[in-house]
């Protein structure tokens, strides 16, 4: 008995099932979404995930250290500068690695780009699962031009692979930054545009608030973390909390606020891309010339122990554990995806609730599929 | 003018109304298809620039036969349904979907003598009409034999019965100074007294937002709802089926602002009384014509620019709101405007 | 009920709010022709082209730079890198590669080849528009198919096969 039949035996007369996904249009991806519903109330969901799994870990295993950072590229393809700062942050840990001054630097810098271009088309795909389909076009012209700034960093727009084990890829130069400055001038003008198009909405309060509430307790037993988290009025940031680069000599705040629903994750990343900003801002003063790669061997090779690095993502706790048994390949690797997490919380949040609230829901949580499977 | 061709054609009044009528809807029909297809991609290039983007422009010089590929395409492209549909009920639905609105065109005074029949029941009769348009979706939601689609047919059921309740309670509000149900005495009423959306812009409000969720425009299409419910009650659809619910959601915006425009803003006349040819004549006629386009095309472009602008209520929500903030406004609207007509009728 | 009026009221304002932001950009792009999109094959965006097509470098007598030193193979993530080791004409103790495929089917341009090799042998060309129409042709065979360095002699079946056998053992 297939997972779909086991559901449907169990099914009350008064009720019925429904298939969204994986083809659907606002499931961000193949997620597949097996919901018991009576009217349009709804009783149970059951996610259905696995439908990109590709084995990252294990491929990584059977790989060198550095090409492992093209893998993780493709895990959280919207915030893969994150996912690569993960992994190269474990190698380092693992072979003590001192990392450059100015790559760190450059890491803070490219790492908020990225945590705004990826919120920026969270907040575009939250828009057009609402139905204010502008925003979505909005949110996407925006990105475009985050995207630019880090197309002339690491040479790509989506799959980066910048972010490597002792450093960064290549330098940047003059029109990076020359094009950064520009954005920070032009993007709070456009973050205040979204909010009277879309924040400042009736309609977009009537969906979003009370939809979705999730109590902190729940958060934290489903190991939820990231803006989910935070929208419940906890202040966890692992930028402040446990700091991986120098952020503790940057000036900002963590966003928190106490809506523990749709309504407060909207809040809290709407804020978070002002933070992100503002850390772009200082961390561009701080940049000064220097190294970006340290002395190296030509094949790393780190020493036998393991290491576990977490770091924010822009979803929440990326965690990487990487095992060396001395050779030049590690001996297990394994990623704690934000998403994952996430995304178990949805039958306990979205039961009880309409089905135009799942959307919304499901929205919220931000989740990409491919950090999902992995 | 036609009524005169077709009373030389035959003498039996019979053949004369069926020759008349068929030349009428015949000519509505080619219009209303033209308008149509000029809607849908003024639809898409508005979209395009609200989006900041430019839109179709490839198909033809600025883009303008965009929509002749289109209806080429859906017209030859096969229909693709499972084997488990009501057979004759899923054929059935798109035609209901697209007759309704378009009979009611039948009253509609486009200019003056510009109308197939002048009903003096002219409004109760559009109405009727428009609440059967509710039941071609209903068929089609449960033909599909889709859950997708049956949820769409519902929320439809349940948003167009709601909303025609403060629709034409905002219009009793209007009746009572008119006083008259024939769509064209209300525009002559207008003539003389001036336009009825300056003595009701509360009933205005309320008869142009129910008459978008009427014709389930965004913020209120629930009905497709295309983030939740993939399509709506047309999931199954596909081809010249999809294309006819295609038409008829166009045709019952036009209708819905042809509708706004003769009761709230004065038909064919022009503002400030205005006029500059004398009445009767062919230009005369052909002016009434066009300031009664360009009005249903400034309400088509407010119902575009609603839907490209606001996100889309959820079905509680949109009941709430009708029965909650319609509803009573428009009661106590049409309260005022019965206390008012009596004072000034004496 | 004071409430309910301004509920609706500041509904009201808000909603007509968001409607002049697409109002806006309405005229931004009919009047400013500020539309964002470009009108692709007329127009293109000025990228600052940086990474595209591994493209392989030749010295001034047109012979590779490629010392076969399997850097660049050792370094790919997809393994999608494969060349044949011969000798340079001219110079007979230096080694040269004699052909170079890159399997663009495979290949995630991830630069660590050209970063892994130390004769600037190859290197990212700026171009990004590359389309493949069949998959065969997306094995790209660089030293030969850019006329460079053809008329090198060409190995033995035997000793191909030799050399394949020794990148197979790399991974």
């Amino acid at each position: 008995m297939n997972f779909e039949e086991k559901l449907a035996s169990q099914l009350k007369p008064e009720e019925y099932l429904i298939n969204i996904g994986p083809q659907h249009p606002s499931t961000h991806g193949v997620l597949r979404l097996l919901v018991t519903l009576e009217g349009e109330i709804i009783k149970n969901v059951e996610p259905d995930i696995g439908y990109l799994h590709r084995c990252f870990e294990k491929i990584c295993e059977n790989r060198t250290y550095p090409m492992g950072i093209p893998m993780t590229d493709r895990m959280d393809y919207l915030g893969a500068m994150l996912n690569n700062l993960g992994y190269a942050l474990a190698a380092e840990k693992l072979g003590e690695i001192e990392v450059p001054v100015r790559s760190q630097w450059i890491r803070i810098i490219v790492c908020e780009l990225n945590r705004i271009a990826s919120h920026l088309l969270w907040l575009a795909a939250f828009g057009a699962d609402t139905g204010a389909l502008t925003m979505f076009m909005f949110g996407l012209r925006e990105r475009e031009l985050v995207l630019d700034i880090l197309e002339q960093a690491s040479g790509s727009r989506l799959t980066y692979g910048y972010i490597r084990i002792g450093g960064v890829a290549r330098d940047v130069d003059k029109t990076f930054i020359k094009k950064t400055n520009e954005f920070i001038k032009l993007f709070p003008a456009k973050l205040k545009e979204y909010e009277t198009l879309l924040g400042g909405n009736p309609i977009f309060h009537e969906r979003t608030k009370n939809v979705g509430t999730m109590s902190r307790e729940t958060a934290l037993s489903f190991g939820v973390t990231g803006p989910m988290l935070r929208s419940t009025g906890l202040a966890q940031d692992l930028r402040k909390n446990c700091s991986y680069l120098p952020y503790d000599q940057l000036d900002f705040e963590v966003a928190s606020n106490n809506h523990p629903d749709c309504y407060g994750r909207y809040l809290v990343r709407m804020k978070e891309m002002g933070e992100s900003l503002k850390i772009v801002e200082q961390a561009l003063e701080k940049l000064q010339d220097g190294e970006i790669m340290p002395k190296m061997k030509p094949i790393f090779k780190p020493k036998k122990g393991e290491a576990y690095v977490k770091i924010e993502a822009p979803r929440g706790q990326f965690g990487v554990y990487m095992e060396s048994d001395g050779k030049n390949k590690p001996h297990r690797v394994k990623f704690r995806a934000p998403s994952f997490s996430n995304l178990s919380v949805i039958n306990t949040i979205a039961k009880g609730g309409l089905v135009a609230d799942l959307i919304v829901i499901l929205g919220s949580i931000d989740i990409v599929l491919g950090d999902v499977d992995r | 003018m036609i009524q005169k061709f077709a009373e030389s054609l035959s003498t039996q009044p019979y053949i004369q109304s069926l020759i008349y009528g068929a030349i009428c809807s015949t000519l509505i029909l080619g219009v209303s298809a033209l308008c149509v297809m000029s809607l849908i991609f003024l639809e898409r290039k508005v979209s395009a620039w609200m989006q900041s983007r430019l839109g179709p422009n490839r198909v033809g010089p600025r883009g303008l036969l965009q929509m002749i590929a289109d209806g080429i395409k859906l017209i030859r492209k096969e229909d693709i349904v499972h084997d488990q549909i009501m057979k004759f009920l899923f054929n059935l639905a798109p035609c209901i979907a697209v007759a309704a609105p378009f009979a009611a065109f039948a009253t509609v005074p486009f200019a003056d003598g510009v109308q197939v029949v002048d009903f003096q029941l002219g409004i109760i009769y559009v109405f009727a009409l428009t609440g059967f348009s509710v039941v071609g979706i209903l068929i089609a939601g449960y033909a599909s034999v889709n859950r997708y689609s049956l949820l769409g047919a519902l929320r439809a059921t349940a948003q167009m019965i709601s909303y025609e309740i403060p629709m034409i309670i905002a219009l009793l509000g209007v009746l009572c100074f008119t006083e008259t149900l024939s769509l064209r005495e209300t525009v002559l009423y207008q003539q003389t007294h001036g336009w009825n959306i300056l003595y009701a812009p509360v009933s205005f409000i309320i008869f142009f937002i129910a008459a978008t969720a009427e014709c389930n425009r965004a913020p209120f299409d629930l009905v497709e709802a295309e983030s939740e419910l993939v399509a709506g009650f047309h999931t199954e659809y596909a081809g010249i089926k999809f294309a006819m619910f295609f038409f008829g959601e166009y045709i019952a915006m036009m209708l819905a602002c042809s509708l706004t425009v003769v009761i709230f803003m004065g038909g064919w006349l022009a503002p400030f009384g205005f006029l500059p040819f004398e009445v009767g004549s062919i230009l005369y006629t052909v002016w009434g014509l066009g300031w009664f386009a360009a009005k249903v095309a400034l309400l088509l472009f407010t119902m575009m620019w609603f839907r490209w602008t606001f996100p889309r209520l959820r079905i509680d929500q949109l009941m709430v709101f009708c029965w909650k903030v319609l509803i009573p406004i428009s009661m106590v609207n049409l309260l005022i405007m019965a206390v008012i007509s009596a004072l000034i009728k004496g | 009920m004071e409430k309910y009026f301004k509920d609706i009221f500041n509904g009201a304002i808000a909603l007509l709010q968001g409607m002049s932001i697409t109002l806006k950009t309405m005229f931004g792009v009919l009047a400013k022709d500020e539309a964002t999109t470009v009108q692709y094959p007329e127009e293109t965006l000025d990228l600052d082209h940086t990474f595209g097509y591994v493209q392989a470098q030749f010295d001034d007598d047109g012979y590779s730079n490629c010392t076969t030193c399997m850097g660049c193979i050792r370094a790919c993530p997809p393994g999608c890198i494969t060349l044949t080791r011969g000798k340079h004409p001219e110079n007979p103790k230096q080694k040269i590669a004699i052909t170079y495929t890159l399997d663009y089917a495979k290949c995630e341009f991830c630069n660590l080849c050209v970063e892994a090799c130390n004769d600037d042998a190859i290197f990212m060309a700026p171009i990004h528009e590359f389309p493949f129409f069949d998959r065969s042709k997306m094995n790209v065979e660089m030293v030969t198919d850019m006329k460079k360095g053809n008329d090198l002699k060409e190995l033995s079946d035997q000793e191909i096969k030799d050399m394949e056998a020794k990148m197979k053992r790399l991974f």
